[in-house]
């Protein structure tokens, strides 16, 4: 018993190694199958491995390199067809309009990608004989009031002076002539050509950015006594002024040299920080040292930062509506800036002015987008927002009888200048001078705000206001500022700001959205310098990629009225 | 003084003379427009004012916060008497009770480079005549209507010269607030609240004096320290109102002065100077001392001046600008003739006695002391030299003040300023009387204040308890 019972346990113990054996012996050749699988598969990617080609979107650029990328756009991106220049009025083919896409069928409200369809159509068509007469006489503002010496246009009537806003009232004035066949070539090319050579002569404020105003027979830096001197620089007026320098430069492929070279001289280090914040610049009364301040309030703010973005500077927070709050205004939610005056010392005048631009020359669309069609407006918000501004007139119209398109605007005769608001400080259509008195006398039907809305919103209420200033015009001056609110006749100053508005409405009814796409390959805005430090002191950007884009929003829909 | 200099004086006087001619017709006609000339008036030539010298204590200078370079960069704002102001270096300017400067707005508007100004508001338009007056226009009214002074009891009919030229009894009538009604057969035509009339008058006058503190009324805020020169604004420790101030010649910034004027400048500038001069404190007025140098200085001026002006006088001479004659609204009027009539030599005389006086080493005056009075003054003139000295009140004020006294003791003990009823029967002894209303009130004012009461109309509250408890 003893022995037997030995043996056995004996086989059992050899049984148990045998066993174990075999298992680490099957673990060891499945690892090692499983292993030689892996690294033939492995060893089998690596052959499929896209090859970084140099240049290519894989390429990680030294900044020397990256100026010859191309800036990624929609079309570039997304394959879309981009959007071409129209032809000129006086070219296009009588059933031209009949084969554009308005978009009828489009349900409005925001899309998947927060692009917005707005519930009103935009008017669109050849000019008839009131508006070709609107248009001729607009445009004799500037063949008046262009100073021969520089190229630049008045901002006021005979007051020989300028800003980078008013200046791109007059190049957008420009364009429109030419494309309305107000003028030829020739005059087109001579009047950009000269101007654009007087702003890169200009002399920069502090060697920095342009001064706020400069002298239009001089072309001297001045203070706001137009006298030599220097004030600082406004990022709102270079915004607008580089939304019209990328306009030209991509309907013009041409002027983009000049262009190119007169952005190129110009310091972008201060006027937009990498928050994505503009700030523009005075100068410090007792210390005389430049001051750096943040610049803009909702609606023009956007609308400048899309003139940097277009450029390829990525103002993030610029782009932004918050921080903003909302006045019921009947039933309207209207937005406005919700910094407060008292903390920011600036005031948040909500007039419909730089909605009006955002859609006649960039369409309500990002700054990236050059493919979306008409009715689709990629900067859904703002479109969005347009529309509550548009509306709250209309219902004023309405409920009080009074006509009403508001924006800021001059006056002749003291205070000269009024921001004729549909809100601020707390007070619904509240007309302030700069200074801060209220001036309700001063309340008036602004005509670029009536014409502007009337080529964005073809309703039965912009009919009205186009009947009332479509006539308003001095054939030797130009269209006058507007029409007294409380009757005390028209507003009678001519200004470059009001008749290029003027104008690029019209155009807008001609052509559309007047941005188009660019349709060069690289640019000098971005390959210059690469070889030197000047970029980077500069701060002049790279190309932007589709991860630079700017972030399209959306904020709630008002879906009734609000009392 | 250099002949250089007296030929630049000489010239100045004779510049000015001719500038406030030519100037004096706008000025008188009144003809002010209310819309600037010229398409866009907008020019920075048209600065009259220096927005960084204030009007009144804690008025401040403020930036525009401007769309383009059409429009002014600084502007004035300040609360001055109940009345919210703000003004651009052109002179517009608007002043409400509101500080939104909304409601009831005094609005004034000057012709472009010009100190011809006009204050509006409604129907009524104020404007300053060649002497420094006020002269009130009434859109619609006519000396024919019947105007009353509403003071939300009572309606005071006042007389209808106040459509013209105000005289000073006039403007402190008006100035005192209420509401003006014009009525024609009977019936409301106009009517026009008065609030912040006297600060738009002391407006216009300091306007139109070039930002001299001097015409500022007895009582104004003015700033011991300010502006581009603080300096020359400062003013003694104790000087504490225009009434008993002297002109201060203000720092005028070059740039503020209107481009075609430069020929005028050194005429304006000397005038300012002999402003100055012919405005410094007399001895025993002024708590400060001044150098012996300036003292010397100005006593030579003077003599130089009082020579040219008796040369002119033979000559043709000339008549300096109203706008350097100023008038503080109710005790410098006699000054806001700059004539070469004898007054002129002789308060010039008189003032170099008393700079005489000032450098009198024998003087045991010291600089800041309260001004000696003379040992045959009377009672009535020492009460007369503490009110104007001591209270600080102009002379007509404190002789009003004497008067009523004399003829009220009630009123005097009240110290109340003198009523509108007070001045209008000075003013108006033709007129009817006041409203029924108003002599009601006023009677019964009087006979709760003649009315005493005697030791038997009052309870001990003792007695009162003990009469609780019983």
């Amino acid at each position: 018993m003893g022995k037997q019972g030995h043996e056995e346990r004996r086989t059992t113990v050899g049984f148990a190694t045998a066993l174990f054996l075999g298992a680490a012996t099957t673990v060891a050749l499945t690892a090692w199958t499983v292993g030689s699988a892996a690294r033939a598969l492995f060893l089998a990617q690596e052959e499929e491995i896209i090859p970084v080609i140099a240049g290519s979107d894989l390429d990680r650029l030294p900044a020397l390199m990256r100026g010859n990328r191309l800036a990624d756009t929609t079309s570039r991106v997304r394959g879309q067809e981009p959007r071409l220049k129209p032809p000129r009025m006086c070219e296009m083919k009588a059933d031209y309009y009949e084969s554009l896409d308005r978009g009828d069928d489009q349900v409005a409200g925001y899309t998947r990608r927060n692009g917005y369809v707005r519930p009103f159509k935009t008017r669109r068509g050849f000019l008839d004989e009131r508006e070709m007469r609107a248009a001729q006489v607009a445009w004799h503002y500037f063949d008046k009031f262009t100073q021969p010496e520089t190229g630049l246009a008045n901002s006021v009537g005979n007051y020989p002076s300028t800003t980078l806003w008013d200046t791109a009232s007059y190049i957008a004035a420009t364009v429109a002539a030419y494309e309305l066949c107000l003028i030829e070539k020739t005059e087109f090319d001579r009047r950009v050509l000269q101007l654009l050579t007087t702003i890169k002569g200009l002399e920069l404020f502090r060697k920095e950015m342009p001064n706020k105003v400069y002298h239009t027979k001089t072309g001297e830096k001045v203070d706001y006594t137009n006298k030599p001197g220097e004030i600082g620089f406004s990022a709102l007026d270079i915004g607008r002024f580089l939304v019209w320098m990328r306009i030209l430069k991509n309907r013009y492929p041409y002027l983009g040299n000049t262009i190119d070279s007169t952005l190129l001289k110009w310091d972008y280090s201060n006027v937009v920080d990498s928050e994505g914040v503009m700030h523009g610049a005075f100068v410090d009364s007792d210390t005389g040292e430049t001051v750096y301040a943040q610049e803009g309030r909702l609606g023009y703010e956007e609308y400048a930062a899309k003139g940097f973005a277009l450029w390829g500077f990525r103002p993030v927070l610029a782009h932004r509506a918050e921080p903003f709050l909302t006045a019921s205004i009947f039933g309207v939610q209207i937005p406005y800036d919700g910094r407060d005056p008292r903390i920011f010392h600036s005031q948040n005048y909500v007039v419909t002015e730089s909605y009006l631009q955002d859609g006649l020359e960039l369409g309500f669309d990002m700054p990236y987008d050059d493919s979306s069609p008409e009715w689709l407006h990629s900067d859904g918000w703002r479109a969005e927002f347009a529309d509550r501004i548009y509306q709250v007139q209309e219902n004023r119209w309405r409920r009080t009888g009074f006509m009403t398109a508001r924006s800021e605007h001059n006056v002749k005769g003291p205070p000269y200048f009024t921001y004729d608001t549909i809100f601020s400080d707390g007070y619904p259509w509240n007309t302030v001078t700069p200074r801060g008195d209220y001036v309700p006398d001063h309340a008036a039907v602004a005509a670029k705000a009536a014409i502007g809305l009337w080529a964005l919103w073809d309703t039965p209420y912009t009919d009205a206001l186009f009947d009332a200033i479509i006539e308003l015009y001095d054939p030797e001056n130009g269209m006058y500022e507007g029409l007294y609110e409380r009757g005390q006749g028209r507003v009678e100053i001519f200004t470059a700001n009001n008749n290029g508005i003027i104008l690029t409405s019209l155009l807008h009814k001609v052509q559309g959205p007047i941005l188009t796409a660019y349709t060069g390959e690289t640019e000098v805005w971005y390959t210059a310098f690469r070889d030197q430090d000047i970029r980077e002191i500069r701060n002049l950007p790279d190309p932007p990629l589709e991860k630079d884009w700017l972030p399209a929003l959306r904020h709630s829909i008002q879906t009734e009225a609000d009392y | 003084m250099t002949p250089t200099l007296i030929k630049t004086l000489g010239a100045g006087v004779l510049a000015c003379g001719v500038t406030a001619l030519a100037s004096s017709g706008p000025l008188s006609a009144q003809t002010v427009t209310t819309e600037p000339a010229g398409a866009q008036a907008f020019s920075p030539e048209n600065a009259i004012l220096n927005t960084a010298i204030p009007f009144s204590v804690g008025a401040r200078e403020a930036q525009q916060a401007l769309r383009g370079s059409f429009g002014w960069a600084t502007f004035q704002e300040g609360l001055v008497q109940g009345s919210y102001f703000r003004f651009d270096p052109d002179g517009y300017a608007r002043f409400s009770p509101s500080p939104r400067l909304d409601t009831d707005v005094f609005e004034v508007i000057c012709r472009p480079r010009t100190y011809v100004c006009m204050a509006r508001k409604g129907p009524m338009t104020l404007t300053l005549s060649s002497t420094g007056q006020v002269q009130l226009k009434l859109e619609q009214s006519t000396t024919q209507d019947q105007f009353f002074l509403n003071d939300g009891f009572a309606e005071l009919q006042i007389p209808a010269r106040i459509i013209g030229t105000l005289d000073q009894q006039l403007e402190t009538l008006l100035g005192s607030g209420g509401t003006l009604v014009t009525r024609r057969n009977g019936n409301v035509l106009e009517e026009v609240p008065l609030t912040g009339f006297p600060v738009v008058t002391a407006y216009l006058r300091w306007l139109v004096a070039r930002q001299d503190y001097a015409v500022l009324p007895t009582n104004w805020p003015v700033p011991r320290t300010g502006g581009p020169n603080p300096d020359a604004l400062t003013q003694p420790v104790n000087w504490n109102g225009a009434g008993r101030a002297v002109a201060v010649p203000v720092a005028v910034d070059p740039a503020q002065i209107p481009a075609d004027s430069d020929a005028a400048l050194p005429a304006e500038q000397a005038i300012q100077d002999v402003n100055s001069a012919a405005n410094m404190p007399l001895a025993g007025t002024n708590p400060a001392a001044p150098s012996d140098a300036t003292l010397a200085a100005l006593q030579a001026e003077v003599a130089v001046l009082r020579d040219m002006l008796i040369a002119q006088t033979g000559a043709g001479g000339t008549q300096m600008p109203a706008a350097f004659g100023t008038a503080s609204p109710l005790n410098s009027a006699p000054r806001t003739h700059w004539t070469r009539d004898p007054s002129l030599q002789s308060d010039l005389l008189s003032l170099e006695q008393e700079l005489g006086a000032m450098t009198d080493p024998q003087d045991p005056m010291p600089a800041d002391a309260p001004p000696a009075m003379p040992e045959d003054f009377g009672e009535e003139a020492r009460h007369l030299h503490y009110l104007t000295v001591s209270m600080g009140l102009d002379a007509k004020t404190a002789l009003m003040i004497l008067q009523l006294r004399a003829s009220d003791e009630s009123l005097i003990e009240t110290s109340d300023p003198p009523t509108a009823v007070d001045l209008l029967s000075g003013l108006t002894p033709a007129l009817p009387l006041p409203s029924d209303m108003a002599v009601q009130h006023a009677a019964q004012l009087e006979s709760s204040r003649s009315g005493s009461a005697s030791g038997d109309d009052y309870q001990p509250l003792t007695d009162y308890f003990r009469s609780l408890a019983n």
